[in-house]
């Protein structure tokens, strides 16, 4: 079956061969720890706050090591057999169709299961043997146990900011995979980072990223999300478009980042205090 | 901008022909004061703190710790421009507190304040106006009209002194371009001032291009002793959006706050008075032992006895003296509840050993309460979202052997395996689970003199006591969103003829205006009796109908009283009173910010049930989430 046929069975999860080489810049040394870890067949997690480039790493590495990546989107709703895969009715017959992870581990890709916390702990316990010395994943339905090629990387995202207590990853599963902690990139990368993805002019780029840092400095004051890069480039694409400043600012970064009426405010303020009118 | 300009004049009589001015809005601080402390937050890195103050009627002032504002602004008819000048005002207090303004003025200005001090106050503000400018650009269109607006309420002023002309024609300059020195010394001519002194202005563009204000206070002093000014001359008029510099607060030293703003020069730090040290909050202070009788007086001066009983509570050794070995006195017993105490030396029950006599405050001002939650409303609201998370809640559980109804995804994808030649599956059914909660929580507050101490000794800094309030207010916050049953008790000790509980709230209270004013009126007492307290505490628990006990125990040092319940003793019986309390199934824990406590909390707790708090103001936030924790099923 084509990786489209497959694809178009999985609600939550997607495959791409990432052709072109995505813009990534490193912030630290995780390109060659991410690499070191591939080499070794070890599992990646990483782990950071929402919209700190993630998904834009993985592309990265996807493409840098010329394997297919196989995205899910962990939900509470997910179960085993939409990442193993089942059996579907197709008039008198059945058909067995792989789930991502199943189809992962057959072609060899790197498969990340993005906000794995997310996820029911009967769910994630089926990656378990894939991440020990053995990598094996047993498909019970099928009777199949399929041993993972080399070439196959699971990767996990988590953050550990924000989810509700209940939502934490047990220590066994957290323990099996090698750690690479995004942060907020320094100011100096972080404009850069907003220059590039969106041909603002550095300084304005740079007063995006100071505002930032203002308002990340509210992280234990009660807000919920710190200002990410993504909501940078946000406003840096509103901006970019003609909008004025401080009003990209409060649609793409004060509103989205906070519902609280206090918050809000202060925020606004900040934009006001970072922005001339 | 006219207009704005029109309504900050003093009657605002810019145009004669203008109509009556509109009355003017007072904006009080508390209005603002949420905003403000989330903005004074983000500004200065939680460095920073704002604070509404009488004595900041006449203009703001920092001691590098806390930016003290007025209680009101009612200078505009729109309370948007108050807002404003609220706003400005904290943006250059930060600065003036990170920058080394304050650090450049300690020394030789503070210690003899004067036509210099005027003079630096003139050149410095300048310097640090142009700062914000650069730092916060958004801020330059209101900076530049309240500089204007100083301007015009200086038209009264009288004497012509060199620092107001200086100012003056500071503030003449517009703020967008670089100073010109011969525009500065030609406005300070036109401002009054005779020739030969408006020429040395022309060294002032170059201080105010330096790096740090360093260069504002060597300009001043210079000027200062060239130009000799009458003695007792008037002060200019403060200008008011700058916070003013207050001599008595600088002689001790600033804060260095970690920015990039930050520049000293090596020179300025040697000039610096040193920080004072701290105390080692573990280091054995040898004091003399005094009678229970001495100690009564003190309690009544929570400041000075806080001090005192730092040192007290937390030396090592055995206390000096022996006490009587003695049962209580019919009259020691009288209206107390009796408690026995364990005595480790004769492994022993002493019957009746310690007479716990219980306060009820009435409550008063509970403005300390309303304060927190003003600055911390959002982290509340967050706390409250969180606790909510704990609410007794529906599980459906899915794919059961049995259950009240069929699970319908098992359903379908039991038959399409069974059609692949699968095993049939048995778990077709969902179920739905009531998960309830019934907890009864006992929260033991440490009252002892030491949370009378000031964080990191610095008196600028919050005392112990008001993390603590802080820690009680937002778990009594986060809990009204869960019926948990709860009490919270302080404890203090001064012998076992005078152990000390405060309800702060029973059981039965709601946490309402009287629960929070006996918060707010928490004070520091004198010792640390902790089995007593917590003896009196499992009872109490004992007494609630509930499925799970937990006695939370918040404490800044180990046991300690004054007759003999120190050292090895008091942590003896505190440990045995623990253990009566889980032998009864009263789960206990402990947060604390002894940095010491690693040393005798493992052997009372136990390795897991308790915590240090290595950060004193993080208390505040991790009571509530250490309960939230501990009763997340
Ligand atoms: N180091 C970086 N190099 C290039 N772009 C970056 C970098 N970091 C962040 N970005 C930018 O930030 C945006 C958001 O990053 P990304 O989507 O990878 O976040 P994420 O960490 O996966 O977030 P989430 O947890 O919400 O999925 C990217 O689209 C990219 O524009
Ligand atoms: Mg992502």
């Amino acid at each position: 079956m084509s990786s489209e046929q497959q694809e178009g069975r999985w609600p939550d999860a997607s495959i791409a061969e990432v052709a072109e080489e995505p813009y990534y810049l490193p912030v630290g040394d995780e390109v060659e720890i991410f690499e070191a870890a591939y080499a070794r067949q070890l599992p990646v997690m990483l782990k950071g706050p929402t919209g700190v480039g993630k998904t834009r790493f993985l592309r990265y590495m996807a493409h840098r090591l010329g394997r297919p990546l196989v995205t899910v989107a962990c939900h509470d709703d997910l179960t085993a057999s939409d990442l193993l895969g089942r059996y579907l009715v197709r008039g008198d017959e059945t058909v067995w169709i792989d789930g991502p992870l199943t189809h992962a581990v057959r072609t060899g890709a790197i498969c990340y299961l993005d906000e794995i916390v997310e996820a029911r702990k009967d769910t994630t316990v089926v990656i378990h043997p894939l991440t020990d010395d053995r990598r094996r994943l047993r498909l019970e339905k099928t009777g199949e146990v399929l041993v993972a090629p080399p070439e196959f990387l699971l990767v996990v995202s988590y953050n550990p900011g924000y989810q509700s207590l209940m939502k934490n990853l047990k220590p066994s599963t957290r323990q099996r995979f090698v750690a690479i902690d995004f942060h907020f990139p320094p100011p100096a990368i972080e404009t850069e980072i907003v220059v590039h993805e969106t041909g603002l002019d550095r300084a304005t780029a740079a007063a995006l990223v100071k505002l930032a840092g203002l308002i990340r400095n509210l992280s234990d004051s009660g807000l919920d999300e710190p200002a990410s890069t993504r909501l940078l480039v946000y406003a840096g694409h509103l901006i970019r478009s003609g909008v004025a400043p401080r009003r990209a600012c409060e649609l793409a970064i004060a509103a989205p980042i906070t519902d609280d009426p206090t918050v809000q405010a202060a925020v606004r303020d900040l934009v006001a205090t970072v922005f001339p009118a | 901008m006219q207009r704005w300009l029109r309504r900050l004049r003093p009657g605002g009589a810019a145009t004669p022909a203008a109509p009556a001015t509109p009355a003017t809005t007072a904006l009080a601080f508390t209005e603002v004061e949420g905003v403000l402390a989330l903005y004074v937050t983000a500004l200065s890195g939680g460095a920073l703190r704002v604070m509404a103050n009488a004595g900041a009627a006449r203009g703001a002032y920092t001691d590098g710790r806390t930016i003290f504002l007025p209680p009101q602004i009612d200078l505009f008819p729109d309370p948007a421009d108050a807002r404003r000048l609220y706003r400005v005002m904290t943006a250059w207090g930060v600065l003036q507190a990170t920058t080394g303004y304050l650090n450049a003025a300690a020394g030789a200005l503070v210690d003899h304040p004067g036509a210099a001090l005027a003079l630096y106050e003139a050149l410095a503000g300048e310097w640090l106006d142009r700062r914000l400018v650069a730092t916060w650009p958004g801020l330059a269109a209101d900076l530049t009209r309240l500089r204007a607006d100083a301007l015009a309420r200086r038209d009264g002023v009288e004497a012509m002194t060199l620092p107001e002309a200086l100012l003056r024609a500071l503030l003449t300059a517009p703020l967008a371009r670089p100073l010109d020195a011969a525009a500065l010394v030609e406005a300070a001519a036109r401002a009054g001032l005779d020739a030969a002194t408006a020429a040395r202005l022309a060294a002032v563009p170059e201080a105010l291009a330096a790096p740090d204000p360093a260069a504002c206070r060597a300009l001043a002093l210079g000027l200062a002793r060239a130009v000799s000014s009458p003695p007792g001359a008037p002060a200019p008029a403060p200008v008011p959006y700058r916070a003013r510099l207050r001599p008595e607060l600088l002689r001790r030293p600033a804060v260095a706050v970690a920015s990039e703003e930050t520049t000293a020069t090596a020179d300025d730090r040697d000039r610096q008075p040193k920080p004072p040290r701290a105390t080692p909050r573990g280091l054995p202070i040898h004091v003399e032992a005094r009678t229970p009788e001495q100690l009564v007086p003190r309690e009544r001066r929570p400041s000075a006895g806080g001090r005192q009983a730092v040192q007290l509570s937390i030396g090592d050794r055995e206390p000096p003296v022996t006490f009587q070995q003695v049962p209580l006195t019919a009259e020691e017993k009288a209206g107390a509840e009796l408690f026995d105490e364990w005595d480790y030396l004769r492994r022993m029950y002493l019957p009746e050993w310690c007479a716990v006599r219980l306060r009820r405050p009435r409550g008063g001002s509970t403005e300390p309460v309303e304060r927190i939650l003003r600055q911390h409303r959002p982290l509340v609201t967050r706390l409250k979202q969180q606790f909510e998370a704990l609410r007794p809640e529906r599980l459906r559980l899915t794919r059961q052997l049995d259950g009240d109804e069929l699970d319908l995804t098992a359903i379908v994808e039991d038959h399409a395996d069974r059609r692949a030649g699968a095993a049939p599956a048995e778990k077709l059914y969902s179920r739905t689970l009531e998960r309830e909660r019934n907890i009864a929580l006992g929260c033991l507050v440490d009252l002892s003199g030491s949370t009378g101490a000031w964080i990191d000794d610095d008196p600028r800094n919050d005392q112990v006591i008001e993390v603590t309030r802080r820690a009680l207010v937002f778990l009594c916050e986060a809990l009204t969103v869960l019926d948990d049953r709860y009490a919270i008790f302080g404890f203090t000790g001064g012998t076992r003829k005078r152990c000390e509980i405060t309800v702060v709230k029973a059981f039965d209270e709601r946490y309402g205006e009287t629960v929070k004013g006996r918060i707010a009126g928490l004070a520091p007492g004198a010792y640390t009796r902790i089995g007593p307290a917590v003896r009196y505490t499992t009872r109490a628990l004992l007494q609630q109908p509930a499925r799970v006990r937990l006695l939370l125990l918040i404490s800044d040092g180990r046991p300690n009283d004054f007759d003999g319940y120190g050292g090895r003793y008091g942590i003896e019986d505190t440990r045995r009173a623990l253990i009566e309390a889980r032998q009864q199934g009263v789960a206990t824990f402990a947060l604390t910010i002894d940095a010491e406590a690693r040393d005798y909390m493992p052997y009372m707790f136990g390795r897991s049930h308790y915590v240090v708090v290595e950060d004193t103001p993080a208390l505040a936030v991790r009571l509530a989430d250490v309960y939230r924790r501990l009763t997340t099923q």
